[in-house]
């Protein structure tokens, strides 16, 4: 089958795309849309290094090929920061020092956005779940559930 | 490669006639072998597959229900969402769909346990159509070999107690085992059990000899000591364990299972 031509809005940019029937959501977000912010760690769905939202839910963009996508709203990483200002919880990584190498982090990030846009005040066990689909072997996971407490209160207190 | 958008059941059901058909919802199952080498993938997700509705006294899952939403609609304490919490991981669930995992059964899906428990049954579509109990379709997965499954259905609440648990390595690891245990009491004594052990050599075994032993006793009688004594369940070698091993850790659920539930009645 030639390409298949799918609309997807990707950090409220609408684009039309004309895709391979095997492309991955995750190339098209690095290769076309230059989005690198998502990372290919494993590549089959175990790290979450490339973790985005799609239609409000934390997804492995690894596994989702981009033609299902179609008609589809996708947040990335850099869809976080609005008008030069951090998300809070992108300041909250920072405070709390959850990055050290920072491959994980923007999966990292996606998850708890996922999170928090669903439920404003996840509990300590809620905020595993949330992010047991993300690997990191830098900071033993304590300071970014931390962070992602933290930034719950500061969301919580705008 | 050729995409298929099929949108309704009856064009499902003349595309399954073809050979070489893939099926594909989730997507969870994009880097296997099947679907590279597939020639034509069927595309179910737009399908109005996708819903968790209780209709009556039965609850009715679509095919292309992710796990997520299947632990989001029924209780919490729901046997499925006990087995599901412990499968894969929130992005993995948020995707992995009903229907795949029905259809292929794997061990880390922690479902097959849970829905013989349940009595469950399956609505197909292909070259079968109808309705056929899950234990069928384990017992012969190649006579459904061309079909989809559409829906997966079983009797919501009622008088049956349920314990699942799972033997893994680690929280997010792949079961090397399961268990699932249900009663359906009539007062005080058992009316009927369900005992599953899956992972075993035979995928999974019913422990028919077991289950009769209940019947028409007191839980409160029943000595857990000697209970699954005559079980001689067999595993094979796994990462999590020697086949001997596990069936140990097979034995230790199956009392624990039997305790809990003994002690919540």
């Amino acid at each position: 089958m030639s390409n298949i031509e799918v609309t997807i809005t990707v950090n409220g940019t609408k684009h039309r795309l004309m895709v391979g029937p095997k492309e991955r959501l995750l190339d098209t977000l690095r290769e076309r849309l230059h989005l690198t912010g998502t990372k290919e760690g494993c590549g089959v769905g175990e790290c979450g290094a490339c973790t985005v939202i799609l239609d409000g839910e934390a997804v492995h963009s690894c596994l989702i090929l981009t033609a299902q996508a179609d008609g589809s709203e996708v947040i990335t990483v850099e869809g976080l920061e609005k008008e030069g200002q951090l998300h809070p919880l992108q300041e909250a990584f920072i405070k709390h020092h959850a990055v050290q190498c920072g491959f994980c982090t923007p999966g990292m990030l996606m998850s708890a956005k996922a999170l928090i846009d669903k439920n404003p005040n996840p509990t300590r066990e809620e905020i595993k779940t949330a992010i047991e689909g993300n690997l990191c072997r830098c900071t033993g996971y304590e300071q970014i559930i931390e962070a992602i407490e933290s930034a719950t209160r500061a969301l919580e207190s705008r | 490669m050729e995409w298929y958008f099929p949108k309704s059941l009856e064009e499902l059901a003349e595309l399954l006639k073809e050979e070489g058909v893939f099926i594909h919802a989730g997507g969870t199952a994009i880097k296997e072998e099947r679907i590279k080498s597939a020639k034509r993938v069927i595309d179910i997700s737009s399908l109005p597959l996708n819903y968790v509705k209780k209709d009556g006294d039965i609850w009715r899952i679509g095919a292309t229900a992710t796990l997520s939403r299947v632990m989001d609609s029924l209780e919490s304490d729901h046997l499925l969402v006990k087995a599901l919490k412990c499968t894969a991981t929130t992005p993995l669930r948020n995707r992995i769909t009903v229907g795949g995992s029905v259809f292929l059964s794997p061990l880390w899906s922690n479902f097959m346990g849970p829905l013989l428990a349940l009595d469950a049954k399956l609505n197909v579509v292909g070259k079968l159509n109808g309705t056929y109990s899950y234990e069928e379709f384990l017992s012969n997965k190649a006579k459904f070999q061309g079909c989809a499954v559409t829906e997966v259905n079983f009797q919501a609440g009622g008088s049956t107690c349920f314990f699942f648990d799972r033997f893994a390595r680690t929280a997010n690891d792949y079961s090397a085992l399961t268990v699932t245990l249900g009663f359906s009491m009539k007062g005080d004594v058992v009316d009927e059990a369900k005992i599953v052990v899956t992972g075993c050599k035979k995928v999974y075994e019913r422990l028919n000899a077991v289950e009769a032993g209940f019947k028409g006793k007191s839980l409160k009688a029943i000595d857990p000591d000697r209970l699954f004594d005559d079980v001689k369940l067999e595993f094979a070698d796994k990462p999590a364990g020697s086949g001997p091993y596990l069936a140990e850790v097979a034995r230790v659920l199956l009392m624990r299972g039997f305790d809990a539930l003994a002690s919540a009645r």
